[in-house]
């Protein structure tokens, strides 16, 4: 064995002897989601763990993301079928089944229960239907999809983007349709980072100077004994309702809880720090990591990208308009720009109605107001992922 | 991969699947609105009580003899008042305002108070 040799043995054996054009593709898009990350703050606690995880299980040769090989042969002595495993498998492989198996976004959804004061939203619950407007986004985007040529299941899990929640997009996705899962969540992470410069153009082409100037009156103070009945009462309504929903909604309300019980500070500190940043540096390195170029570098994934953007914004118009309705219906008393909040994407959201209702009247505050339409989108989005899940899950 | 859907199909799931949206929310708001009433039929009473004992027992006082800006310390004492009670101003009923005797040095008691919260 010379020298000239041994050195051709080693280039075969890296990556850069067994690179793909498409894996050197994902790689540099990779690189441009870490560069938004980075140095545009796109998102960046979700998009540079989802970055990174494409950038690994993107490297040749690597194996991040391999299945493991299991050989099934008759034993020569007893004629048994026994099974021997050749490979392991990588390491994402293994974190990506708290995904595929939907564990992950149900365990963020008990850290952003923790979080959450649903208070405004007891205070005024008309502002819950708000919530349920702006998930029109979902379905129109759904229908639109499946004109396009997307399967059933498919469509529902590119509609889910406008519900602009990542955990519930990300729950139905890996139940209907897991090899959309990359694009799916680079689009509905990356619009939610984007919200800002979505939503006010949309919210002031859809209401009048005076109907963004509307004062709102002070919400009124929500006693602890409703705030802890509460999370009790949706997680029996919408699991009765909607069992598929039960995961989502029940964690949720767990540990929101946890928050308002008042009595168990340290669980509910776990679930709103450590546990929400483990579970999300898994969930976004293992969704990352199932883009692959097969997958991600198609024309779909322009298409997916698009009607996601459609998604959002038809959940932007529903809320405001319905917010309309309600500025009529109440004679005045309700600003329609809380009603865009209604998407979800908690809370910037609630703090896009704030900044543009402020612009029209500097006396306005509208933050708390919006933060109710804004967690029942939360809700809402979950009721329309667990009807999804309904028709298409099984 | 799935089944594709028929347009007509989509229109049926989306209207359906907005209907129960809405409804399951309506559902809850209304729930919500029976909520407010028991949840606040019973704090008001409490609430009521407790600042009766509280005013009785400890505390706030206004002192006559000297009258500087009364009404400023009697709103702040109200409005402190309030806030640890988690209700309105409003709300508070101040019947009098005394000053107490203290025995300990206020720091000394706190410096107790939070080494046994610390222990806890």
């Amino acid at each position: 064995m010379n020298l000239g040799q041994i050195l051709l043995e080693f280039f075969q054996s890296t990556g850069i002897a067994a690179i793909t054009w498409g894996q050197a593709l994902m790689l540099l898009v990779s690189c441009i989601l870490l560069y938004l990350a980075i140095a545009k703050g796109f998102e960046p606690l979700l998009l540079i763990p989802i970055a990174f995880g494409m950038l690994l299980a993107n490297l040749p040769e690597a194996g991040l993301m391999a299945p493991p090989v299991v050989q099934i042969a008759p034993d020569p002595i007893t004629g048994e079928l026994v099974s021997t495993t050749i490979e392991n498998g990588g390491l994402l492989y293994y974190l990506y089944q708290g995904v595929k198996l939907g564990i992950y976004p149900p365990l963020i959804f008990l850290g952003v229960g923790a979080m959450t004061d649903f208070g405004p939203l007891i205070a005024n619950p008309k502002s819950i239907l708000l919530g349920a407007a702006a998930q029109l986004g979902i379905f129109i985007t759904f229908i639109g999809a499946t004109l396009l040529g997307f399967t059933g299941p498919e469509a529902a899990s590119i509609g889910i983007i406008g519900g602009a929640d990542g955990p519930t997009a990300l729950f139905l996705t890996s139940k209907l349709a897991p090899h959309l899962l990359g694009p799916i969540a680079v689009a509905a992470y990356s619009y939610m980072a984007l919200v800002p410069i979505i939503q006010p153009p949309i919210m002031k082409a859809l209401t009048t100077k005076a109907e963004r100037e509307v004062v709102m009156g002070q919400l009124r103070p929500v006693s602890k004994k409703e705030k802890i009945i509460f999370p009790i009462l949706v997680t029996l309504l919408v699991s009765l309702l909607l069992p598929s929903a039960a995961a989502l909604v029940g964690m949720l309300m767990f540990g929101n809880l946890f928050r308002e019980s008042l009595v168990v500070d340290r669980l509910s500190e776990t679930a709103q720090n450590e546990l929400v940043n483990i579970v999300t540096i898994f969930l976004g390195t293992t969704v990352g990591a199932t883009a692959n170029a097969e997958t991600f570098l198609t024309v779909r994934t322009l298409s997916i990208i698009a009607l996601g953007l459609i998604a959002f914004s038809i959940g932007t118009a529903g809320g405001v308009l319905f917010g309309k309705i309600m500025y009529k219906t109440s004679g005045g008393k309700v600003n329609p720009l809380i009603g865009s909040a209604g998407v979800s994407a908690v809370p910037m959201a609630a703090r896009v109605s704030q900044k543009v209702g402020q612009e029209a009247n500097p006396r306005n505050f509208l933050l708390m107001h919006a933060m109710g339409p804004n967690v029942a989108g939360v809700i809402g989005s979950a009721i329309a992922a667990g009807l999804l899940l309904n028709f298409f899950g099984g | 991969m799935g089944e594709y859907v028929s347009f007509g199909e989509s229109i049926v799931i989306t209207i359906f699947s907005m209907v129960v949206v809405f409804v399951g929310l309506i559902v809850l708001a209304m729930l919500i609105s029976v909520l407010k009433a028991v949840g606040n039929k019973a704090d008001k009473t409490e609430n009521l009580s407790k600042i009766d004992d509280n005013v009785e027992k400890n505390i706030v006082k206004e002192s006559k003899k000297d009258n500087v800006d009364d009404e400023a310390l009697v709103a702040v004492i109200a409005a402190a008042v309030a806030a640890s009670l988690g209700v309105n101003v409003p709300e508070v009923n101040i019947k009098s305002i005394k000053r107490v005797q203290q025995k300990n040095l206020v720091w000394s008691t706190t410096s107790r108070q939070e080494q046994i919260y610390g222990k806890l």
